[in-house]
């Protein structure tokens, strides 16, 4: 019974920490311009990240070795090297959006200038990473965001054309650069690899043993695929509020007025709520990542379940990045701009990240019996091959899009 | 005195420059109590066994070998290896 | 570890070296061999740091990659660790010593003085 438990109050921290701002911007956009008929990019980007995230839990549990571990071993130093810098660079633009989107929604909740409120939220967040331990983190941050299933009974409550939804979760295909950018954006949003730096990385900071190995799989398949559903009811809403009048939500707080106008003012709040902690909780993920990526590349002691002085440069390297993002969040940029080249540059980096996994979790002399049965080689397979048509069109289909903006 | 990082990548040549292939890994035997080198694995199917990787529970990696004691001069990014050798599968 | 038999660039290179204390400490970033041509050439040493990086970058990029790394100044950006250091090869490398005294981690407890400033470090 109580492992029941444990397990619904995981699924419950992955669905409020599966939606970052790349679903509430992607999403959002795609049901504004294209209705219900990207919903089938929704399942394909879950899939993605279970297979990904089951192969990477398992790696780690069975190998005792995270992800960046496995990239610096598998590849080698120069193909390590690459994927470091590159991950670190998407990792940092990927935290500006997020603690970006984070000030934008304190603005809508509180009218205090905007600056002031990006600080709030950095200094905000490092106190809870700093003080809080690992669990208690990726419970405040995921069962809070959990009120974003607002939109999910918004998305009943609008009351859309049910035989359009479900045409629209039938693969279809339209000939145009501005679909084709979408079909990227959404599936990219799901699959950003921060998550499954966390992920790895989290499955030893959690110690998971091969005891738990079924039921964090569960965890994960469940958690993801019920935050998937969350993400096809962010499209659905913005299909029903904003594709008639035409609306181009270009502002976050345009993705909040969907809930406004299935249940008023509380919708709102639920809203901004939700995707305050499901943004901050993605902040905190990516500034983890990105130390997890340092110190594990360089070999340096690592987690935050040592006390900081026993992971000093670890300790410092979260630090840092967020200060970095504050910086390049004060410059004024705008975090939906951020957002889309934090999706798009991760898409282009993901078969380098994604194939030393792959390689590893099928590799018997690492994983034992755990290595890859048929199933995981075959979606881990089909996978690397859609990853890699995706980021090869992704720049180009950014550059003659001009951004999504058709 | 030599380091990995001399020989790894390195092309292999026969002394009169037919090209083997390219080292990717050092195979090693143990020998009393530490290791020591006993030869280089090279070529084509080297780079591929290395990504894709032996399924079985070998520590070894698929690819073709050239024994030790055919190297005849180590250059800058090259091995020189006698005239005749070829890499054994293995 | 399979038989008498390994490859040490899939086996070893890269691997994470951990002490006695099961700290991590760095990487083996480079390996060393004793002996010449005549006879086979022995593992004296693993190097570790990252001023070895620059040998194993391709050639065009050996001199950027010395200015950013380091050139390998043994003590300094690079710590040779005699082979006899190592208790046992599975998925890291495990050292029979502390990482103080082979030298390793030394970036470490450098920055360790700095964090331990902070409240509850």
């Amino acid at each position: 019974m109580k492992k029941i438990f444990q397990v619904a109050l995981g699924i419950i921290a992955a669905i409020g920490g599966f939606v970052d701002i790349g679903e509430l911007v992607f999403n959002t956009q795609a049901g504004a311009v294209y209705r219900y008929q990207l919903l089938w990019a929704v399942p394909v980007g879950v899939i993605g990240i279970v297979v990904f995230a089951e192969m990477t839990g398992r790696v780690a549990t069975v190998s005792g070795r995270p992800v960046f571990d496995v990239v610096r071993m598998r590849m080698g130093l120069n193909v390590g090297l690459v994927t470091l810098v590159a991950s670190l660079l998407i990792n940092l633009v990927t935290l500006a959006a997020e603690v970006g989107g984070a000030a934008i929604v304190l603005q809508l909740l509180f009218d205090v200038n905007v600056s002031t409120l990006i600080l709030v939220a950095v200094v905000g967040l490092v106190l809870i990473v700093y003080f809080v331990p690992f669990g208690g983190i990726e419970r405040i941050f995921g069962y809070l965001g959990c009120a974003l299933l607002v939109y999910v009974a918004a998305a009943v409550h609008l009351r859309p054309d049910w035989h359009q939804v479900a045409q629209g979760l039938v693969p279809s295909w339209h000939s145009s650069a501005l679909y084709a950018y979408f079909v990227v954006g959404v599936i990219g949003a799901a699959l950003i690899p921060y998550e499954v730096y966390f992920y790895s990385s989290g499955a030893i900071e959690d110690r998971w043993t091969l005891r738990d190995l079924s039921l964090n799989r569960a965890n994960s398949v469940l958690g993801f695929t019920l935050g998937g559903i969350l993400s096809v009811a962010l499209i659905v809403v913005a299909g029903e509020v904003f594709f008639a009048p035409k609306v181009q939500p270009g502002y976050l707080g345009t993705t909040a007025l969907g809930a406004q106008h299935a249940y008023g003012e509380a919708g709102l709040l639920l809203a901004l709520l939700g995707m305050l902690f499901a943004v901050g909780g993605a902040a905190v993920e990516c500034a983890f990542s990105g130390a997890y990526t340092l110190a594990q590349f360089a070999g340096w002691e690592w987690g935050k379940y040592r006390r900081p002085r026993e992971a000093p440069r670890f300790t410092l390297a979260w630090l840092i990045f967020f200060a970095l993002a504050f910086v390049i969040v004060e410059t004024g940029v705008d975090p939906v701009l951020l957002t889309e080249y934090a999706v798009i540059l991760s898409v282009v980096a993901l078969p380098l990240t994604y194939l030393p996994v792959l390689l590893v979790a099928r590799d018997r002399t690492f994983m034992g019996e755990r290595a890859n049965g048929l199933l995981a080689n075959t979606f881990g397979w089909l996978y690397f091959a859609i990853l890699l048509v995706v980021s090869l069109a992704a720049i180009p289909l950014m550059l003659v899009t001009d951004g999504g903006a058709g | 005195m030599i380091c990995a990082s001399d020989l790894i990548g390195c092309r292999v040549e026969t002394d009169s420059g037919k090209r083997l292939g390219r080292v990717h890994d050092l195979r090693a035997r143990a020998f009393d109590g530490g290791w020591e080198l006993m030869g280089l694995v090279v070529g084509r199917r080297g780079i591929v066994a290395r990504l894709i990787g032996d399924s079985g529970p070998d520590p070894l990696v698929r690819g073709d070998v050239i024994p030790w004691g055919a190297v005849a001069q180590l250059q800058d990014g090259l091995v020189i290896v006698r005239e005749g050798t070829t890499p054994v599968a293995a | 570890m399979g038989g008498d038999r390994m490859d040490l660039v899939y086996r070893v290179l890269d691997d994470q070296l951990v002490d006695v204390d099961g700290r991590r400490c760095g990487r083996v970033d480079d390996l060393e061999f004793e002996g010449d041509l005549g006879e086979p050439p022995r593992v004296s040493a693993i190097l570790s740091g990252s001023g070895v990086w620059h040998r194993r970058m391709p050639r065009r990029l050996r001199a950027i990659g010395a200015r950013l790394f380091g050139s390998g100044v043994v003590g300094r950006d690079v710590i040779r660790v005699p082979w006899t250091q190592v208790e046992d090869i599975s998925s890291v490398i495990q050292l029979k010593s502390k990482a103080r005294e082979l030298g390793l981690a030394q970036g470490d407890d450098r920055d360790a003085t700095f964090v331990a400033k902070l409240p509850r470090s």
